[in-house]
């Protein structure tokens, strides 16, 4: 070769050296790989900037955040961690998936790291705690305690000269005929009840509201009982009036949230973060006038109210090469202080946040609206194949929506498809 | 293999075969591991039931899986469902993209910057083109509805994905503008190579264009029609991005594909051994497919 060629081969392989030398040198740095939820609760904006603060803090540490829809969080999370991969560091879990995530072993047990916190232990609600329980032993730190609350328009109520939000979904439809009929809103509700767990989420209140269940001591299906069907024939009826948007039936929790922001819709059923985003001016036409009111429920059943929980924890994956570092950032992530700071979207789950009277300050109605509605919170089946269940759940509920079965009969079939899961 | 070792190893003496296999032999490694060994694995594991909520239990069942299967209405609700998409977005495409090309070949105003312009539906990832067709079909501030309410159509705006017969067909319209741009491509590089005179010849003898078109092009482009169905009735029978952004299978599954199916299978419910056994019988079904199109369509018409 000549010369020039041969100095050029020569530099080009020192820089590729150089090069794979000074990616090691960085690798230094623990990487943390962390899964938010895009959707409700603390907004990416918010979950980068408390992964800032702790890079701020700890100089050694990277975080590396990726932020997916939720109906998307449980089957990438479980493609990541049946491949047994260290991709990800912080596992999110919906309340539901806990015991599957536990008895595939894709989390570790923290039962050590949280009893070895007294104040931890104390402090915390005892509905969080129950969540990441399972057999005697903690596995994940609590993260979000949530419930789908009543919002409703107090412009629209008002010009419809209705006084006071429901109290039974009885009232609830006759205040929606009365919008309907004074032309104030084409459709006076709207639902989530799409093809995916949120139907399931909106279908648990208002079955829980006629006195329903999901499942009985031993796992039975139930929901197919009497309250049951009763529960799928008014949410079918609302839908047959005109009272509830037909776009409910490929809706999620977003959807919800910007018909009721463009005031086209004067009654919604939303996550607590609906509060902060509805009346905000920068994003919502209405703001100023969302409120919320305690869940109605079906009459004559002797239940106040029914909500339906969307808790969610976060444990460390099994896989995870810093386990360590992990739980650290998970102590900083759900801690007093971030939980105290950002809670205009999500709430605290410690008992001294909530009674501090400077959260209560800060937010004004969702503090006592929480302490008014949670105790009715109501939680969807623990059973080890709750994803099948809900698909199969979730499908019935669309087949009596769309008009294609009656509500017994969807609620029948799904019950006996249950029955034959394994 | 074993003139790796004989004397004849310098590569001054290798006859260009051996070369030859001796320079594809790292890639022939690497296909094995990256596409054979799952595809073995996955054989495998059909056979075998695999709960990934249950680790460390995979008995052998034999072809209980497949069994089930086939006594399930669902996955041949599923099937039939799969098969009216192939089928319709498949023949739509064909016709479209047909006409298209021959528009297209006849060289007029405008066509070289229409050949060009019409390739980017295509080009456009099929998440991004999933998410812009579900916001043109919205309920409530969709383009199709606004267009349709302004010009008096319809006087309600209809919430097009919740009716499930219409989300089905929805979902094709939105496959084919997709797709169509492939279609096109593939014919018009054969209309390209027609060669003139045999319609020169066609027309002295007074032919119509309708009868030129049936006679000549239809045939002689009988290869290409071949390539297009194989490929887009494949691709049409795995069809899963589009479904999974627009409608998720909804609503009241009248979306649900088979391979939708096996993805809840593997992934929501992480029943390892029914998802590889689905999609072994999904392979199996492109596969007849693919040679019954090679069976009925396979022959060379030559005019010359």
């Amino acid at each position: 070769m000549k010369m020039s060629k041969k100095i050029v081969m020569l530099i080009i392989s020192l820089s590729v050296v150089m090069l794979l030398v000074s990616s090691a040198l960085v690798q230094a740095k623990i990487t943390l790989n962390f899964i938010g939820m895009d959707q409700a609760a603390l907004s990416p904006e918010e979950m980068d900037g408390i992964a800032r603060e702790y890079e701020a803090l700890n100089p050694d540490v990277e975080i590396v955040t990726t932020y997916i829809g939720y109906d998307a969080l449980h089957d990438k999370q479980a493609t990541v961690l049946a491949a047994k991969s260290g991709a990800i560091d912080l596992v999110n879990m919906d309340c539901v998936w806990v015991s599957e995530f536990i008895e595939a072993g894709w989390i570790i047990d923290v039962t050590d790291r949280i009893t070895a916190d007294a104040e931890l232990l104390e402090d915390t609600l005892e509905a969080a705690w129950d969540m990441v329980l399972y057999k005697g032993k903690y596995w994940g730190m609590p993260w979000l305690i949530d419930a789908k609350y009543f919002f409703y328009n107090d412009n629209i109520l008002s010009q419809a000269g209705i006084g006071a939000p429901p109290r039974t979904w009885q009232e609830f439809s006759e205040q929606c005929q009365k919008i309907k009929d004074a032309g104030l809103v084409e459709y006076p509700t709207i639902w989530c009840w799409q093809q995916a767990e949120s139907a399931i989420c909106d279908f648990a209140l208002i079955l829980a509201g006629f006195g329903g269940k999901f499942v009985d001591d031993d796992m039975n299906p139930v929901f197919n009982d009497a309250n049951g069907v009763e529960a799928l024939t008014w949410m079918v009826d609302t839908m047959k009036k005109g009272l509830s948007n037909p776009a409910s039936i490929v809706s999620d929790e977003m959807e919800v949230l910007n018909t009721f922001n463009q005031g086209a819709a004067a009654f919604a059923i939303n996550w607590l973060f609906m509060n902060d985003v509805a009346n905000d001016p920068a994003e919502s036409r209405v703001a100023g006038h969302a409120k919320i009111a305690l869940m109605p429920a079906g009459s004559g059943k002797g239940i106040g109210s029914a909500t339906v929980d969307g808790s969610m924890a976060y444990a460390v994956s099994a896989f995870s090469e810093n386990k360590d570092a992990a739980w650290d950032y998970l102590q900083y992530f759900c801690g007093k202080d971030v939980q105290k700071r950002y809670s205009a979207r999500q709430l605290p789950t410690r008992k001294s946040l909530l009674a501090d009277p400077e959260l209560i300050a800060a937010q004004p109605v969702t503090v006592p609206m929480f302490k008014e509605q949670y105790p009715y919170v109501v939680a969807r089946p623990v059973v080890p194949y709750y994803a099948e269940f809900s698909k199969i759940l979730q499908v019935a509920l669309q087949d009596a929506l769309t008009g294609k079965k009656s509500p017994k009969k969807a609620l029948d079939d799904a019950a006996k498809e249950i029955k034959g899961i394994h | 293999m074993f003139f790796l070792f004989s004397k004849k190893f310098r590569f001054r003496e290798l006859n260009e075969a051996q070369l030859a296999y001796l320079i594809i032999f790292p890639s022939v490694v690497i296909l094995l591991c990256v596409i054979f060994y799952p595809i073995i694995y996955t054989f495998y594991l059909s056979f075998h039931k695999m709960f990934l909520t249950q680790p460390g239990e995979v008995p052998f069942i034999g072809l209980k899986n497949y069994i089930r299967f086939f006594h399930s209405s669902f996955f041949w609700n599923a099937l039939l469902r799969t098969a009216y998409f192939a089928f319709l977005s498949v023949g739509m495409e064909l016709i479209l993209g047909l006409g298209i090309a021959l528009l297209l070949n006849q060289n007029l105003l405008g066509s070289k910057f229409l050949r060009v312009s019409i390739m980017i539906p295509w080009a456009i990832p099929t998440v991004v083109i999933g998410i812009m067709w579900k916001w043109i079909y919205n309920a409530n501030y969709g383009a199709l509805n606004g267009l349709l309410f302004s010009l008096g159509i319809i006087r309600k705006y209809q919430a097009w994905l919740a009716k499930p017969f219409i989300a089905m067909n929805f979902v094709i319209i939105a496959d084919v503008w997709h797709m169509t741009p492939f279609v096109v491509l593939i014919f018009l590089a054969s209309l390209a190579v027609l060669p003139k005179a045999l319609y020169e010849a066609a027309k002295i003898d007074g032919a119509s264009a309708w009868k030129c078109f049936k006679n000549i092009t239809l045939p002689l482009l009988t290869p290409a029609i071949l390539v297009v169905l194989v490929f887009r009735t494949v691709e049409a029978f795995k069809v899963f991005d589009i479904i999974y952004v627009m409608t998720r299978g909804g609503p009241a599954n009248a979306t649900q594909v088979i391979n939708y199916y096996t993805y809840l299978e593997t992934f929501s419910y992480l029943h390892f051994g029914r998802g590889s056994a689905l999609s072994f019988i999904i392979s199996a079904i492109v596969l007849i497919i693919a040679l019954i199109y090679i069976k009925l369509l396979y022959r060379k018409v030559e005019y010359y």
